[in-house]
């Protein structure tokens, strides 16, 4: 085998806010990709690197703070470093908060599998007054240790260097310190418990390490010793095990690791300072009060920024979408191609990709400017502010900032929701924040409700609020329940890392990653979903009755008007599902006014003229009150748009989730409309 | 015995008892919390989570996890 064709595997361990995205991100730089660990809904995150003219396959394993099975995550963790596929393990440990960062080392002491340790932040720790002895703390481990700060790229090189060695010696931990703790300690029957398990195998684990997790109750292991041990042999273990008491062994033996994680540190690390009290800027943050006024202030200067940052990209792709798509059919019409051909450019295809790219960049946008918040770790602040009242719906405190912003655009929602570690979290963040109203949507309400109901249209702006609230927590629970998200979860228990500078390689790479995720999923969604539309609503001659809609829609209007709807309307409800302006198009082309716009024409409408679709709409023939205030609640309630559905798809990595979700939304507007109808029917 | 969500903010203490489900202790064992770890009470006010420093780092808890944390004077 010759040299250059050597390839490693190597996993990248480490403790959430341990500095281990930077150090993937400086090791692989573009050549990552990001997928699905089979079978689980965690990203799985896998780059290379080259080395001494050796390649190094670098997974990036979900940050941690130890090995038990309680997460997907960590079982993610575990089962990679049992599997011993990995060559090495680089374990990231974070120096500024050294002796707790040594925590999920102290899993590996007992596993035959080479670790180095990647010591970073050591300027954070030298700012704080602690001193690390590198050398001592090598020889008492037994492993190789690299300082580095990967954030500006300092002891890189060397711990290459000492990476390189580690897999060549196969340098293991010494693990006879901490299990001298163990026996010493009566209550957990160490030694006995390690004596029936001779046989026993568990990947490349040694007896101490199952023992320590036998007695631990680990349940997977427990099962696993189960099969392997005759039944006396497993009795004898059980009654041993079955004596102790449950937490108290588990805190004796985690008392053991920093037992021994006080014996590494002993001489070789020096405090000076610590934190006492809450200084200025974060007391105000963290104020249970003005905290939260500021949080709402930064959410809104992140809209903000986040629209001046793309307005002028997604306003080119706007414009040009009329350039663009009058001279494709100009030239499509003087090649005599035919008129279905012609629309199918002109009114579907060619808005759709640009209104895709206009979505992409406000997507990049908003990315560039929450991965800046959390580098900074102000989300975290955020998590901490709202976890009593996102408590409530049963979602996160992070949660509240992309709930917000969908006051501005349901996009934003789903796209942003990407804060929340966990996918469960994240989904259901997306499902229920998707109940919030668009400024589209509002703008839309506002109008109608205006036009139908004169001086009572703020009673239905309030009444339209309240059902909001409704709304959000109902949904709350059902996604709750459906997503199988367990109500017995702990509490909080978060670190709040300390504010540092933002690293603008991994920002640039998170957005970058995302790019390519949403022009790989959401934008053939988006163009399909369209051309589908486009389908539905087109006919040669412009007239709406020819359409397939038309077909459809009064053939099943004697169903629609139960929910108030004629089968204009109905239409038009089904057009809010594209776009919330795209029903308003609708409207006023199928009730008669517009006479330049066809329906394929309304439907790729994206801005509108107010005075123009006023007059149409007050002009309409055939909706009652009744019906008026049916619709703009189903339409208020239906699913957004078609980029949301999109971007929900490539976030949620589940087509089955998505559409869920549309069915849900399509179906509870549906209800909630025609309850809204046939109550109004009482006394309108 | 007092627990950790009623001890007053910026007074020192350590950690005497930890109850509750397995996977809470395991999350606080892990984080970094045992018996006998010390800690501050940076942050204490109600309708909020417990704001605590312990083995350098600050680490916020819910409130119904804070009062399964037995704290006194070393």
């Amino acid at each position: 085998m010759s040299k250059q064709n050597e390839h490693y595997t190597i996993g990248l361990l480490g403790q959430p806010n341990s500095g281990k995205s930077t150090l993937f991100n400086r090791l692989t730089g573009m050549h990552q990709h990001v997928g699905n660990w089979p079978g689980k809904t965690v990203a799985k995150k896998e780059g290379t690197f080259n080395h001494n003219g050796k390649t190094y396959k670098l997974v990036d394993l979900p940050g941690t703070y130890s090995f038990s099975p309680n997460s997907e995550e960590e079982k993610i963790t575990r089962d990679f470093i049992l599997s011993g596929q990995a060559n090495a393990v680089v374990a990231i440990v974070d120096a500024s908060q050294f002796e707790r960062s040594l925590y999920l080392l102290t899993d590996f002491l007992g596993i035959d599998t080479p670790v180095t340790i990647a010591l970073n932040m050591v300027d954070v720790a030298a700012a704080k007054g602690k001193q690390i002895d590198h050398k001592g703390i090598e020889t008492k481990m037994g492993i190789h240790l690299s300082p580095m700060v990967a954030v500006k790229g300092v002891g890189i090189q060397q711990f290459l260097e000492r990476l390189e060695q580690t897999i060549k010696n196969r340098t293991i931990p010494a693990c006879e310190f901490l299990h001298k703790l163990y026996k010493n300690e009566k209550e957990l029957a160490f030694t006995r418990v390690r004596g029936s398990l001779t046989g026993v195998k568990y990947g490349p684990c040694r007896s101490e390490w199952i023992a320590e997790k036998l007695i631990g109750k680990d349940p997977l292991i427990t099962k696993s010793v189960k099969e392997q041990i005759p039944p006396s042999a497993w009795n004898a273990v059980t009654r041993i095990i079955e004596n102790q008491e449950e937490n108290s062994v588990k805190i004796t033996l985690a008392n053991c690791k920093y037992e021994w994680i006080n014996l590494m540190a002993k001489g070789c690390v020096i405090n000076k300072k610590s934190l006492t009290k809450l200084r200025g800027f974060e007391k105000a943050v963290l104020h249970p009060v003005w905290g939260k006024f500021i949080a709402l202030g930064i959410t809104i200067l992140v809209i903000i920024t986040t629209i001046g940052l793309a307005l002028p990209f997604m306003l080119s792709f706007i414009d040009a979408i009329p350039v663009v798509s009058g001279g494709v059919t100009a030239i499509l019409t003087e090649q005599g191609a035919p008129l279905m051909l012609v629309s199918f450019f002109g009114e579907a295809l060619i808005p759709a990709t640009f209104m895709a790219f206009v979505v992409i960049v406000f997507i990049i946008s908003l990315v560039f400017i929450m991965g800046l918040l959390e580098e900074i770790g102000y989300l975290a602040r955020i998590a901490f502010l709202f976890d009593n009242t996102m408590g409530r719906l049963g979602l996160q405190g992070k949660s509240v900032m992309p709930v917000i912003m969908g006051f501005a655009c349901n996009i934003v929602t789903v796209s942003g929701s990407r804060i929340i570690a966990s996918w469960k979290q994240r989904t259901l963040t997306s499902i229920v924040g998707i109940v919030v109203p668009c400024m589209a949507t509002w703008g839309v309400v506002g109008l109608m409700s205006g036009i139908f109901f004169g001086e009572y249209a703020g009673l239905i702006i309030i009444a339209l609020l309240i059902a909001m609230a409704g709304h959000m927590y109902v949904t709350s629970k059902i996604f709750s329940w459906w997503l199988k998200i367990d109500l017995h979860e702990p509490g909080l228990i978060m670190e709040l890392p300390p504010y540092h500078k933002p690293n603008w390689q991994t920002i640039f790479l998170r957005v970058w990653l995302r790019v390519k995720g949403v022009i790989k999923k959401a934008l053939p969604l988006m163009v399909s979903v369209s051309s589908v539309f486009w389908f539905l609503s087109y006919t040669a001659d412009g007239n709406p009755n020819n359409t397939i809609f038309y077909q459809v829609g009064s053939f099943i209007e004697p169903v629609s008007m139960v929910f108030g709807m004629d089968w204009r309307l109905f239409v038009a409800f089904l057009a809010s599902s594209i776009g919330k302006e795209a029903a308003l198009g609708v409207v006023a082309v199928l009730f008669g006014a517009g006479a330049e716009l066809t329906l394929t024409g309304a439907m790729a409408v994206h801005s509108y003229d107010t005075d123009v679709l006023s007059q149409a709409i007050g002009g309409a023939s055939g909706i009652t009150a009744p019906m008026a205030l049916g619709f703009i609640f189903a339409y208020y309630f239906n699913v957004p748009c078609i980029p949301v559905v999109a971007v929900l798809n490539s976030e949620s990595r589940s087509i089955k989730w998505t559409v869920i979700t549309v069915l849900y939304y399509f179906c509870t507007a549906l209800l909630i409309g025609g309850a809204v109808y046939r109550l109004s029917l009482f006394f309108l | 015995m007092k627990t950790l969500d009623l001890q007053p903010e910026n007074m020192p203490c350590t950690i005497t008892g930890i109850s509750g489900e397995r996977k809470a202790v395991e999350r606080l064992i892990s984080i970094g919390l045992t018996v006998g770890t010390p800690l501050h009470v940076l942050s204490n006010k109600k309708q909020q989570p417990v704001l605590i420093y312990a083995r350098d780092t600050s680490i916020a808890l819910a409130r119904k996890e804070a009062e399964k944390i037995a704290v006194g004077k070393k």
